[in-house]
């Protein structure tokens, strides 16, 4: 596995601001034409795919939960094929090992008594993790240095993934039985939690004939190649985030750490991802600065999954939470 | 799920409260004859019907619906119910199981959907819910109710509150006997933990073989140890309530340190038919299971109050009440010229009194109560001995006074909760409306209404933290209640009530006057006269009339003895008076008379007429002593005895005044502090001159008097009374000296077609009328001359002396009993305070007639008094209060509508620079707001957490037409607001923002 380097060398400081400008759109328009890619094969869940093709703009990690057969694990497909590069697949089962995710350290075939670095399916740019609460704990927890700083480490050596990398986890409502859920470390590194939610009635009805669904994910052909990507990725930070903007996303973030029904609110990594995210958000509407309604519309995937409430469990109570603390936290105004 | 149903409002608890303090306040009025304080009633008599009204039109077209309760809760701990709650106004609501209440909540109005949080009180199973619905009125003075039932879709099983005590818990291991080991009862197996290399001791089953082949070294799948004891609670069944309950919670404290264990646990009840035991995995499913038993029902708590009524952590209303008995307790001491003890006790006490009770606000202090019970035995033995060794001179003594001051400012330190402050507000009331009996000056208005504004905001600010006490609703969709709009309704409320009393007023008559029993006395300086029974002059005025230019020694040089001031503050108020001399005219207050109605406030009659002198009769009467005096026989009583009407009026004196003790005729009951001299002729002296600040009361009857009566009466030898009419007792009153002929005959000419006496004093009146000119500037008779001969004959132009003199003589000419009298004219009425004003000015000289069955009826034709009869009709408050408040606010509006322009200039000015202070630091500020205004003019909400695009969407839905411009505009709003800085991005939201206005 090749690592690949990507070599993104910032504006000069005469033409930051246009060369900044003329990236971000660059970046909008890889956005726009990934959203359109995806929408093929999902039908009817825009809003949705505009979220998820954000969320690996802004270099996070995507986490789609929701009932099963709603098509969680083929918009990741769907995603990964548009996004292009390699492709790593790991389906979570209960006695997975952390070995079997991120590789393990094994003899060398040929003489001699060597011992070499066997790499796991997630050295690739795209890794979907089905059904990632099937799985026990331990290897759940293989996934923190994964996500968070994108290395490896087995046996003393540090092993970098490839970039761009993206890691797009699929998993079943605690509620349902035979599930680990996620410890707060692991879901915290995910910068999005998606909720697909049924289709509604035309869409339904047009999968069932055959229009859309996973006949149409062969046809799907990558939309960049993955040094685009890298770059489009750096592009999105360029995004301009005015002061007012970040005050706002840090009293979202109070607010949800003290009300009092909360007994774990965001953290700062939360807030970062959210910041992220509102800037691709904004570089796919076509702006270089990013608006109270990109945070609005994206506070409650990004936010949710981190809180811990004191009287409930589950993404669904934690949803209301958060769209009752966007409610009451008044917007910056000029 | 159905509405509740609710039953009819009805009055609560305050309520009656509020009435009975409104009624004494009324009673009180009407006693002591205090306009101020009919106005006050009358204000808060409106106000708490405003309020009654909204707290009716709120609670009672109230309505909740019960949408969701917990299926299973711990009796004691929180539990959320949601509900939705609609209402016109304020309300606060209780839920209450039983007695015990669950949860409360107040509300503003409107309809509101959110969750509250309450907790059950005892075990059992909770079908019905009693609802309270109180309509929160702005000053919580009448606060009406509704109470119903809501019946839970779900019945909610409520189990026990666990016991903090220990139980013993039986082991079930203990069952097996002690060769056994307790994990032979272990649950299922623990889960698979991990994988880790082989150690000794491991079983070879745990080897993963697949782990170990891809390794090559032993791996083992390691499992958690399996969870060690099962525990089982049992509760068995008995009848006893008491210990059932007592199992009940030990059980459930049981279960609890079970869980905590991380055991599983096994609770077995007794249930209508044998046992059930079931494994619980948490407390609510045991709270379920213990609710569920086939216990006897818990015994019912009584209800202690679910929010305490302390007043803790607001200052406000603690202040406010404290400004409201120091109002009251200042209007108070006002009237008592400041008496020194009650003043330091009010000044210091009332501060440190406040303090100590904001300090021990939590709870009692029995050191506060032992000084307290000590403060008030203390102030008690100063009134009951009547001791005061501080009394300074010139206060006025009104011991009961000072003692509600000093018990009210006592009882303000213990004032910890809420119906204590609420109380120490009803006794400042009693403060004030004792004040209002006390004074007549019309500063007590200023006071009365001072009181008034802080005790309703008093009210209002305890009725607001009881309100916050009780906690609110968490709604769905929050938004702030809008507070500031009710403040105007407020505002307009209140005015609406001023408005309705001063009109009610007009209903309520003058009322009767003061009552005999509230009767105030008191001579603060006792001056004793020289002379038993004559008149004497106040010490003061002595030396200011040396000092003031009316030097004795001028009176000779100045023939016209012009000017001069008499030491007894009128030169009729002596024992004799010439009638060529005028007095200086004194404009200040001399005394304020409390009446119904305006009669002459009479002083000195004379008797004896010397061609130019006054002189009054010789024997001093008799001397009466005590307080509450009798007057039994003047001379010239009428023949009737009874009927009439009762006329009391109350004297307050401003200036020192001489022992003359004024009274409308006729006089027959006087209480004053000092030994009075009753004489004959009608005039009363006490034996002690009255300095400033001295009250009396004279009770008067006043006989019906009209001019039919009067006519009827005849004349001396004419009519049924002819032989009446020579009463020889009433020749002294025809003395006469030797009259210039001409005098007579003008009299005999003038009275000669009028057989009856009434008829010829009116005949002279008219003549004096047409031929005479008031004049203060009269000409001096030479010596010698008659007096009244010269008036007639030569000058024509006198003042009150002169004509009352010339009416007298020319009736006693002719054989009609008449006498000259001096005292006061009745002077301004003050509607407010319900009082006359007397000036000095008012002095006045006019003539007695005497009739046989009315007795002296007063003639005068300079001052407008009318007749005793003519005055059945009083008037009503309403109407000279009107016409007075008119002039005030017309004298307020020319100073106030220059004050108003100015604020509004300056607002302006204000508003300017905050404007411009706004642009610049943020360009687009005036672009935004115009917006925001433009898309709540079009019917759009704006709340305050909506971005600017999803306003557009809106703007766009409601709206189609401007749906682009609206998208625009909110995305140039944006671009200024968050964009990178660009100065034409300002320019460009206002070119967009002015854009969208066209559209719409």
């Amino acid at each position: 596995m090749e690592r690949v380097l990507t070599s993104f060398a910032p504006p000069s400081a005469t033409a930051r601001a246009d060369d900044a400008r003329m990236a971000v759109t660059a970046a909008g328009a890889l956005g726009r034409a990934l959203t359109e890619a995806v929408a093929g094969t999902i039908v009817g869940k825009a809003e949705a795919i505009s979220q998820a093709v954000a969320c690996v703009l802004s270099g996070g990690h995507l986490l789609v939960e929701d009932v099963p057969g709603v098509g969680k694990t083929l918009l990741a497909q769907t995603l990964a094929a548009a996004m292009g590069g390699s492709f790593g697949r790991v389906q979570g089962t209960p006695d997975l090992l952390p070995g079997d995710v991120v590789g393990a350290v094994v003899p060398d075939e040929g003489e001699g008594w060597h011992l070499r670095f066997r790499e796991g399916p997630v050295f690739a740019n795209v890794v979907l993790f089905d059904e990632i609460n099937r799985t026990s704990p331990r290897t759940q927890a293989a996934l923190l240095e994964v996500a968070e700083e994108r290395t490896v480490s087995v046996d003393g050596q540090t092993h970098p993934l490839p970039v761009p990398f993206v890691l797009l986890a699929t998993q079943n409502p605690v509620e349902i039985a035979g599930t680990f859920p996620l410890g707060e470390g692991t879901i915290d590194r995910f910068a999005y939690a998606l909720s697909l939610g049924r289709a509604d009635a035309a869409a339904e009805r047009a999968v069932l004939l055959g229009d859309g669904g996973r006949d149409r994910l062969v046809s799907v052909a990558p939309v960049a190649e993955p040094p685009a990507l890298a770059a489009a990725q750096e592009a999105v930070r360029l995004v301009h985030v005015a002061d007012v903007l970040a005050d706002y996303v840090v009293r979202l973030l109070d607010a949800t750490r003290t009300h009092p029904r909360v007994r774990l609110g965001v953290s700062t990594r939360g807030g970062i991802a959210l910041v992220r995210l509102a800037q691709a958000s904004a570089a796919m509407a076509g702006r270089d600065h990013v608006t109270p309604a990109d945070v609005q519309a994206l506070a409650v995937g990004a936010l949710a999954h981190r809180i811990v409430l004191a009287d409930a469990r589950g993404l669904v109570p934690a949803r209301d939470l958060v769209r009752e603390v966007v409610a009451a936290v008044p917007v910056p105004r000029p | 799920m159905a509405p509740t149903r609710l039953r009819p409002c009805r009055p609560t608890g305050a309520a009656v409260g509020t009435v009975a303090l409104v009624l004494g306040a009324a009673l009180l009025a009407a006693s002591s004859g205090a306009t101020w304080l009919w106005i006050v009633a009358a204000l808060a008599a409106a106000l708490v019907t405003a309020g009654t009204a909204l707290g009716i039109a709120g609670a009672a077209r109230a309505r909740l619906v019960l949408l969701d309760a917990p299926r299973v809760a711990v009796a004691g701990e929180p539990a959320r119910f949601t509900v939705a709650v609609r209402s016109p106004r304020a309300i606060a609501v209780r839920l209450v199981d039983g007695t015990a209440p669950v949860a409360s909540w107040w509300q503003p109005g409107g309809e509101h959907r959110g969750v509250v949080v309450g907790s059950f009180a005892a075990r059992g199973t909770v079908e019905l819910l009693d609802v309270c619905l109180r309509g929160a009125a702005p000053f919580g003075l009448w606060p009406w109710e509704r109470r119903g039932r809501v019946a839970l879709a779900t019945p909610t099983m409520v189990g026990p509150a666990p016991s903090a005590e220990g139980a013993p818990v039986l082991r079930a291991a203990d069952e097996l006997g002690d060769d056994e080991r307790a994990v032979s009862r272990r649950g299922e197996a623990g889960a698979l933990r991990g994988v880790r290399e082989w150690s000794d001791g491991d079983p070879v089953s745990w080897v993963h073989w697949p782990s170990s082949a891809r390794t090559g070294t032993l791996l083992v799948r390691e499992w958690d140890p399996p969870t060690a004891d099962e525990l089982e609670v049992r509760v068995e069944r008995t009848a006893d309530p008491q210990a059932a309950d007592t199992a009940a919670r030990h059980a459930a404290g049981a279960v609890d340190v079970a869980l905590r264990r991380a055991g599983r646990v096994r609770l077995d009840v007794p249930v209508p038919n044998g046992r059930h035991a079931a494994v619980v995995h948490d407390r609510l499913e045991a709270a379920a299971l213990l609710a569920a038993a086939d216990l006897p029902p818990a015994p019912r708590v009584t209800a202690a109050p679910a929010t305490p009524s302390n007043v803790e952590g607001r200052w406000w209303p603690r202040l406010l009440v404290a400004a409201a008995i120091a109002i009251g307790a200042g209007a108070s001491l006002v009237a008592l010229r400041w008496p020194p003890t009650t003043t330091l006790v009010t000044l210091v006490g009332l501060p440190l009194a406040t303090w100590v009770s904001w300090h021990h606000r939590r709870e009692r202090s029995q050191l506060v109560v032992l000084f307290s019970a000590l403060a008030v035995l203390v102030a008690l033995l100063r009134f009951a001995t009547g001791i005061d060794t501080t009394a300074a001179v010139g206060t006025v003594r009104d011991p009961l006074a000072e003692l509600l001051i000093a018990i009210v400012v006592i009882h303000m330190a213990d004032a910890r909760e809420r119906r204590n402050l609420r109380f120490a507000l009803g006794s400042s009331a009693v403060l004030v409306f004792y004040a209002g009996a006390l004074r007549v000056d019309p500063g007590y208005g200023l006071w009365a209404l001072t009181w008034f504004a802080v005790a309703a905001g008093a009210l209002a600010a305890l009725h607001r933290s009881a309100l916050a006490d009780l906690g609110t609703l968490e709604r769905d969709d929050p938004e702030p209640p809008r507070v500031a709009p009710r403040v105007a309704r407020a505002v307009a409320v209140g005015v609406a009530s001023v408005g309705v009393s001063v009109g009610l007023l007009a209903l309520v008559p003058v009322p009767e006057g003061p009552v005999r029993v509230l009767s105030p006395t008191q001579v603060p300086v006792r001056s004793p006269i020289p002379t038993p029974g004559a008149l004497a002059a106040p010490p003061g005025l002595v030396a200011a009339a040396g000092a003031d230019g009316g030097d004795p020694s001028d009176a000779d040089a100045d023939p016209d003895r012009a000017g001069q001031q008499s030491v007894f503050g009128y030169t009729a108020f002596e024992p004799s008076f010439d009638t060529s001399t005028r007095g200086r005219p004194n404009p200040s207050v001399v005394m304020r008379v409390r009446a119904p109605a305006p009669d002459f406030w009479r002083g000195q009659t004379f008797e004896q007429w010397d061609g130019r002198t006054w002189t009054a009769a010789d024997d001093p009467g008799e001397l009466v002593d005590g307080r509450n005096t009798r007057i039994t026989g003047f001379d010239g009583d009428p023949l009737v005895r009874e009927g009439g009407e009762e006329f009391v009026q109350t004297y307050f004196l401003e200036t020192d005044l001489p022992n003359l003790v004024f009274a409308a005729y006729r006089p027959t009951q006087l209480i004053l502090d000092a030994d009075v001299w009753v004489r004959p002729d009608g005039a009363l002296r006490a034996d002690t001159t009255l300095p400033d600040g001295s009250v009396y009361t004279v009770v008067s009857r006043r006989l019906p008097v009209t001019d039919e009566i009067l006519a009827a009466q005849g004349a001396p030898g004419f009519g049924r009374f002819a032989s009446a009419w020579q009463d020889p007792q009433m020749q002294r009153y025809l003395q006469l000296p030797e009259l210039p002929d001409r005098l007579a005959q003008l009299a005999r000419e003038i009275t000669a077609p009028f057989p009856d006496v009434h008829g010829k004093v009116r005949a002279i009146e008219a003549w004096l009328g047409a031929n005479v000119a008031y004049d203060l500037d009269a000409p001096v008779p030479p010596d010698g001359q008659d007096a009244v001969d010269h008036f007639v004959f030569e000058g024509r132009r006198g003042f009150c002396e002169q004509i009352a003199s010339t009416l007298v003589v020319m009736l006693r000419a002719v054989g009609v009993p008449a006498r000259v009298a001096a005292g006061y004219t009745p002077g301004e009425r003050d509607p407010f305070a319900g009082v006359y004003v007397v000036r000095g000015d008012d002095a006045h000289a006019w003539a007695e007639v005497w009739y046989p069955l009315s007795g002296w009826q007063s003639y005068d034709p300079t001052a407008s008094v009318p007749l005793a009869g003519d005055t059945q009709s009083r008037g009503s408050l309403g109407g000279p209060i009107a016409a007075a408040v008119g002039s005030l606010a017309v004298e307020a509006l020319r100073w106030l509508v220059p004050a108003v322009l100015v604020g509004l200039t300056g607002w302006g000015v204000v508003a300017l620079v905050r404007r411009r202070r706004r642009t610049v630091a943020s360009p687009a500020w005036a672009a935004q707001a115009r917006f925001e205004r433009l898309a709540r003019r079009a019917g759009v909400a704006v709340r305050s957490s909506d971005p600017n695009p999803v306003v557009a969407e809106r703007l766009a839905a409601a709206r189609p037409a401007a749906a682009d411009a609206a998208r625009a505009a909110a995305g140039a709003l944006d671009t200024a607001a968050f964009g990178r800085t660009a100065p034409a991005a300002a320019d460009d939201a206002e070119a967009a923002v002015a854009t969208l206005a066209r559209h719409l």
